[in-house]
Order: structure tokens, then C-alpha cells, then sequence
């Protein structure tokens, strides 16, 4: 989108930069300070509220142990962002390729992948809490 | 990083950008030719003001034919350059809709929702084809929305902030 808008090559790095620099350092972070130890970081206002817990409970903490390596660990807390961070990285990697060399994106992401992910995010939310799943799926 | 690279830049997405639009810009550079070339024939029209009007009797099947023409440049060009450009938003919207889901809640809903109802104007104004696409994302995002202000409501109506920050402050002092 940032590419078909038009503009120099900085000006559609920009954002893409932003993005790198913004997960880089929440990276950092995560690996600095233990998400696992209580109080450091805000806790998920849905399982505050609820007690339930949603599609991202679980990220920052499987995204410290993945700074230590420790891919089992990562998986026990949110199995679904350890699948879906090598995608999240690629995609950035498209996104900055296409941005560095002014070619627009070929087509639009399908509908049918929009609505299965969103399939599966509500589907995980709910499986996650279902406690004969629970040690599975749940952080 | 972005100061040394503006000198270059410019040069080379002015040489990428056309083909990028590519095959739209061949059709505009075609259409002032023809406009040019009709003012000649304005300059002739006056003496066939008089033959015009079976002219106009003929133009309904040229309109006629005209549609499909239309029809058939989106699926040829889907290929190769966006021409539906705002697809994108109905995307994001529903994307965002998803993440509002994930413990981002209105933080992304919000966005969501007004990308849904961007998305749904561009495609009133034939910019995107992705009607069903912009609908989801802005029903999505309306009802984490809704479903958030619920939850806000409730969080402190229930003493469950109250909760939350002894939770978080015993946290931070341990």
C-alpha cells in the first residue's frame, strides 16, 4: 500500500523501518525482563477482566523464551504466535523488499486466508480455555 | 541511513513507478493524443451538427458494448498492477479485527473499524472489490469494540481493576 501511494525509496522504507526497529526493541526488552516474573509487564486486560484467556496470552512470554532458544518453552506458552513468528518475519521481509524496490504488491491478501485466520484465532481462544486442553494449549 | 539514500532514490523510483502503474499509465498517454486530436474535428464538427443526431441514435449499442470493456481490463490487470488500489483496506481491517481479539482490544478495533468503513466507500466508488472482505472487518471491529466498552464497564464496575492494580503493584514490589 505505503508503495503504490508513491514517494521516494526513504519515504516507503520509513514505516518498514519503524516496524523492525519497534520489534527489535520490544525483543530486546522481552529478553532484558522476564515476562514470566509478575509485575513487570501489564497483565492481558481479558483474562484481568474475565479470567479467560484470549489468542495472545502467553506472547511476550513465549517471545522471551525464544530469545533464550528455548522453543519448548515458548510453545507452552502460545503455541499459535510460535507458528505464526517465522510468517511474521518473512512478511516483513516481502514488505521491505517490496518497499526498497518500488514494486507493488501483487494482490491483496485473499479472503478466504483473512477469514481462516480469523477462524483460527477465535477457535484458539476457545480451545485454549477448555480445560481438558488446557495443558496444551493454555500459558 | 535515509539522507544519503534521498539523492538516489527519487531517480530510481521515478524510473520504477511507472512500470509499477503499469499499464495504466500507456491508456492516459494514449488518451490526450486522442483529445488532441479532436479538437480538429470539432473544427468539422459544426457542418455535421446536422448528421449528429442519427450519430446519437447509433451511440446506445456503443455503450452497450462498452461495459464488458470495462469489465474485462480488472481481471486482465489483476495480474500485474493493483487496480482495484484500495483492496488493502479491507484487508487491514479485518487483520486489525483479528489483533483486537489478541489483548490489543480497541487499540486495534478502533482503527479497525474506521479502515472498515473506508474500505466500504472505496468500494462504493468501484476502488476495491472486496465489499464482503470490508464488511467483515467492519462487523468484526464494531463488535470487539462493543465488546470492549462491555468489558471496561464491567472491569470497574466489579472492582476488578482495583484487583488488577494490588495484582500488579504486589508484582512490582516482589
Amino acid at each position: 500500500m505505503t508503495v503504490v501511494t508513491s514517494g521516494s525509496r526513504s519515504r516507503a522504507m520509513l514505516p518498514v523501518a519503524a516496524v523492525g526497529l519497534g520489534a527489535l526493541a520490544l525483543t530486546s526488552l522481552l529478553a532484558l525482563v522476564d515476562p514470566h516474573e509478575p509485575g513487570h509487564y501489564p497483565s492481558c486486560p481479558t483474562v484481568a477482566l474475565t479470567g479467560f484467556f484470549c489468542a495472545g496470552c502467553g506472547t511476550l512470554r513465549a517471545m522471551n523464551s525464544l530469545t533464550r532458544l528455548d522453543l519448548a518453552g515458548a510453545w507452552d506458552m502460545n503455541p499459535l504466535f510460535v507458528l505464526a513468528a517465522p510468517f511474521l518475519v518473512l512478511a516483513w521481509f516481502a514488505w521491505a523488499r517490496r518497499s526498497w524496490t518500488g514494486t507493488p504488491r501483487r494482490r491483496a491478501m485473499p479472503a478466504w486466508l483473512a477469514w481462516g485466520l480469523l477462524a483460527v484465532v477465535l477457535g484458539f481462544s476457545v480451545l485454549r480455555n477448555v480445560p481438558a486442553l488446557a495443558p496444551w494449549l493454555a500459558p | 541511513m535515509s539522507s544519503p539514500q534521498d539523492p538516489f532514490a527519487p531517480p530510481g523510483d521515478g524510473e520504477q513507478q511507472p512500470p509499477s502503474y503499469g499499464s495504466q499509465p500507456p491508456t492516459y498517454g494514449a488518451q490526450p493524443p486522442a483529445y488532441g486530436s479532436q479538437p480538429p474535428p470539432y473544427g468539422s464538427q459544426p457542418p455535421a451538427y446536422g448528421s449528429q443526431p442519427p450519430a446519437y441514435g447509433s451511440q446506445p449499442p456503443a455503450y452497450g458494448s462498452q461495459p464488458p470493456a470495462y469489465g474485462q481490463q480488472p481481471y486482465g490487470q489483476a495480474y500485474y498492477a493493483p487496480s482495484y488500489p484500495k483492496n488493502g483496506l479491507a484487508v487491514w481491517s479485518l487483520v486489525l479485527a483479528v489483533l483486537s481479539f489478541m489483548c490489543f482490544g480497541p487499540l486495534s478495533s478502533i482503527p479497525g473499524a474506521i479502515l472498515g468503513h473506508l474500505a466500504l466507500k472505496a468500494n462504493a466508488q468501484g476502488l476495491a472489490d472486496n465489499r464482503g472482505l470490508a464488511l467483515a472487518g467492519t462487523i468484526v471491529s464494531w463488535v470487539s469494540l462493543v465488546l470492549s466498552i462491555l468489558g471496561g464497564i464491567l472491569f470497574f464496575a466489579t472492582g476488578a481493576f482495583d484487583e488488577f492494580m494490588t495484582g500488579f503493584e504486589a508484582g512490582m514490589a516482589g
